[in-house]
């Protein structure tokens, strides 16, 4: 099990190399100047506007700049922010606990109601239970989350007045946030839930349980949703990485503190160094997410092994 | 309400009634003289619209949570050149001077007195006494010279003080509370730009205590004091209680009434508007236009529409590229294009239309180039038969076989004025590609010339600022227009050193003229920003520099 992980910690790293290199070269291709970090919405004058690009080393060839990323990354230096004039690493690190936060709440949403769902729909095939519970699913799914968002904020802060609608402090600026971005995630678990269920209740050792007399409830939850849970279980690490990158919207809608929010002021104004630190720090969350998902099916799965 | 006030000024009548005591004041910007020295009477009087502040005392006491459009960069005003940063920044720190926004001279600030040489390359200040720096640090001339000499350090790095400081050569310290600075060159603007914000004065201790992190620590002067600053969530500053040297035409003397303000950047317009209407924040800026107008409506709001000086909001038309190279293409744009028309579809009618290059409320507006192109769609036709573009099959017109076909490459969120653009245009015989972008690919669409419509507005007291967009040595910068006019140039090097302001206005209304008679530019309407504010909130008024709150006349209900 530990050559199993260190195996695939080190398989990780060409992996961020090639993604720190794509992402920079990728953003030279972006039309836009990174100077708009610096300068925000300011007219300058092109003199000062030369002047700050050579202070700032923007114009250095393209695999200096490169090349001194990379020597200053393997250190642990992501450089600073040319919006924010602090280091990468600092940004990131003010805005991960939001985001941890927002990203856990919303799982939370997403495996109470998607599970939930899934089970109802799964023990009453093709009822009308069923279809309401599939039906919402499909809202789930189909419904933008920064439309859903803009829904709740409507409805919810601005017509009853019940919650606020933006910030990050406090429970109750969590809820809304949570609840959108769960939404969509629900509705895939409740899907692959249903069907994994489905077909688990169709196998013959069901059947045996029933017929030694066991309880229904007791056959769904001690024997047919635990060996259901394995593709759901896959799923869910990957709704992770889409929790994360859904929480660019969320947290812009709902105007939160977060990576998303981060990267997206990163973006649009050119700030490099930011955006290749957000991505690679993203990029290393998504490979450790799945090698936990993949060291999960051990647990749930006996029969599992990794050598 | 001041009877200057123009005529975009919005206030509610509501909100006088609720006002009662006539503790209402709005809005829009008053412009600043740029004379140096001794200030004298303005050659060419610009509109100043910026009410004088209410009298009688407010309650002190309570907190706001104001809303801006994004987050400040840095609290450093050496290191920032973002709108964002300047609103807060303006509660934490003083200038030397301050720019009164009623009368439009330089007032007190952290400089009681000061006068210059003839040759308006040294200029003297004696400095208030018994100042106080937030972290204990006493205010001298010595924090002067360190600031200063700071901004110029190419260390630094800074974006926008050190263009503010460009003529600087040095600061000598003449005794503690006299300050000498010396200029390399003449700076007819300078005590415009000493009276912004970018050149307040940080408590040197603070700088060399945090270093690059400074801006996240920022120590000043002001009215209030930094807190905290929670990185995409919150700043957050505090009445300082020892204040007493803010500038003479303040509403009060002392320290400020709010104990407390809560600064917020939320971009999402959406988000910004709930948390509005929801009563979670009290002052909202950059309103978009249709809910603006909603808003008002609605009677619940003071809804405020807030001046700036500088160039309206105007089109730039690339002189390089065809069929803008051609003076009778631009002639047809000029008179083809109905500014109100314009106003009215893309902004709700909210601003004022705007036809020179300097606004009616900046000094040494010259009302010489007024209506130089009154709307005239038969001119405008003539205009395009003159250059050879004739009528094609689809209405479109055409000259050699190609159809006059513009791209107009604007920022996303000013896609209304290019749509309405392309509508009006289109009885014209123009098409219009609509290309709305971000702020960073469509700023450096404009500096290549890709493209043959860029717009924007520029934002400051000092009308000399136009150089930024007309002067050559701004060709691949902000001159998106594509002017290299060598006459056009010297008016505009001129203009900046004249420490004479009838010449230095004569100077200015050359260049405006030689501006308008070549119609490199389609002056639209005088920009604005828009702000609402709760009911609760007192005297609302804002500084003369890209419309500012003054949050320390403010008082709540």
């Amino acid at each position: 099990m530990g050559t199993y992980i260190l195996k695939r910690l080190l398989a990780a790293i060409p992996i961020l190399i090639g993604i720190s290199a794509l992402v920079f070269f990728s953003l030279k291709l972006v039309p836009g100047d990174p100077l708009s970090a610096i300068t925000g919405d300011a007219v300058i004058g092109k003199e000062e506007a030369d002047r700050l690009r050579e202070q700032y080393g923007l114009n250095d060839a393209l695999h200096v700049q490169y090349l001194s990323f990379v020597g200053r990354a393997i250190q642990g230096d992501l450089g600073r922010s040319l919006q924010f004039k602090r280091p990468v690493i600092d940004e990131i690190r003010a805005q991960l606990p939001a985001t941890l936060q927002l990203t856990a709440a919303a799982m939370v949403v997403a495996l109470t109601v998607g599970l939930g769902l899934g089970i109802l729909a799964a023990i009453r095939p093709h009822s009308l239970l069923d279809g309401l519970t599939m039906s919402i699913a499909m809202a789930g799914v189909s419904f933008p989350s920064f439309w859903v968002g803009l829904m709740l904020l409507l409805i919810f802060s601005l017509a009853l007045g019940w919650l606020p609608a933006t910030g990050t402090e406090g429970f109750e600026r969590l809820i809304m946030p949570a609840a959108t971005l769960g939404f969509g995630a629900a509705a895939i678990i409740a899907r692959l839930t249903r069907s994994s269920l489905l077909e688990v209740l169709q196998q013959q050792y069901i059947v045996t349980a029933r017929a030694k007399g066991l309880s229904f409830v007791k056959v769904v939850f001690r024997h047919a949703l635990r060996n259901a849970l394995i593709p759901v279980v896959t799923i869910v690490g990957l709704q992770f990485g889409n929790l994360l990158a859904g929480a660019v919207v969320i947290e812009t809608v709902f105007s939160r503190q977060g990576i998303g929010r981060l990267l997206v002021t990163a973006i649009l104004g050119r700030d490099f160094p930011l955006v290749q630190g957000v991505i690679l720090f993203v990029a290393s969350v998504y490979v450790i997410v799945n090698l936990l998902v993949d060291l999960s099916y051990a647990l749930i799965d006996p029969r599992i092994r990794y050598a | 309400m001041s009877k200057r006030s123009s005529p975009n000024l919005i206030t509610r009548r509501r909100f006088i009634k609720i006002g009662g005591t006539g503790a209402v004041a709005v809005l829009a910007v008053a412009c600043a003289p740029a004379a140096p020295a001794a200030p004298t009477a303005a050659p060419a009087a610009p509109k100043p619209t910026t009410a004088p502040a209410a009298s009688g005392a407010g309650k002190p006491g309570g907190q706001i949570r104001y809303a801006m459009n994004n987050e400040p960069d840095s609290l450093d005003p050496a290191k920032t050149a973002q709108a964002s940063a300047f609103n807060v920044m303006m509660n934490l720190y003083d200038t030397l001077i301050w720019q009164d926004p009623v009368d439009l001279k330089y007032k007190s600030g952290l400089a009681e007195s000061w006068e210059s040489t003839p040759d308006g390359l040294t200029h003297t200040f004696k400095l208030r006494k018994g100042v106080k720096f937030h972290d204990g640090t006493p205010f001298n001339a010595e924090a002067v010279k360190a600031n200063f000499d700071r901004i110029v350090d190419p260390a630094t790095k800074s974006p926008q003080a050190a263009s503010k400081l460009a003529a600087y050569q040095s600061t000598t310290v003449v005794d503690e509370f006299t300050a000498k600075i010396t200029l390399k060159t003449q700076f007819a603007a300078f005590y415009d730009a000493l009276s912004q914000t970018w050149l307040a004065i940080a408590s040197p201790t603070a700088q060399k205590k945090f270093g690059d992190d400074y801006g996240r620590n920022p120590v000043g002067t002001g009215p209030m004091m930094f807190k905290e600053w929670v990185a995409k969530d919150r700043i957050v500053v505090v009445k300082n209680p020892d204040y007493n040297w803010g500038p003479p035409f303040w509403n009060h003397t002392g320290p400020a009434y709010l104990d407390q303000i809560t600064f917020v950047g939320i971009s999402e317009n959406g988000a910004r508007l709930t948390a509005f209407e929801s009563g979670e924040i009290q002052v909202m800026e950059t309103v978009p236009e249709g809910d603006f107008d909603r808003l008002k409506k609605s009677g619940k709001y003071q809804m405020v529409v807030a001046r700036t000086p500088g160039s309206p909001m105007t089109i730039f038309m690339n002189t390089e590229k065809a069929p803008f190279n051609d003076i009778n293409v631009r002639k047809a744009i000029m008179h083809g294009l109905n500014r109100t028309e314009l106003i009215n579809a893309a902004f709700f009618g909210l601003y004022s239309p705007a036809d020179t290059p300097i606004a009616d409320n900046t000094l040494y507006h010259s009302k010489k180039a007024v209506g130089m192109y009154p709307y005239d769609m038969e001119k405008a036709k003539k205009y395009l038969e003159d250059a050879g573009w004739k009528p094609g099959p689809d209405g479109v017109r055409v000259k050699n076989g190609e159809k006059l076909v513009v791209d107009f490459v604007d920022l996303t969120t000013y896609e209304p004025k290019v749509v309405a653009t392309q509508a009006l245009l289109k009885p014209l015989g123009i098409t219009v590609n609509v290309k709305a972008l971000d702020q960073a690919t469509r700023v450096a669409m404009g500096h290549k010339g890709d493209g043959h419509m860029f717009s924007t507005a520029l934002l400051d007291s000092d009308p000399g600022a136009i150089q930024l967009v007309y002067h050559s040595r701004n060709l691949g910068g902000f001159d998106w227009s594509r002017i290299k006019d060598a006459e056009l140039d010297k008016l505009l090097d001129d203009q900046a050193k004249e420490p004479d302001t009838t010449k230095r206005a004569a100077l200015l209304e050359q260049a405006v003229m030689k501006i308008m008679e070549n119609a490199w530019s389609f002056p639209i309407y005088n920009f604005a920003r828009l702000f609402g504010v709760s009911p609760k909130v007192k005297n609302f008024r804002t500084h003369p520099i890209g419309s500012y709150p003054y949050l320390y006349e403010v008082s709540l209900e």
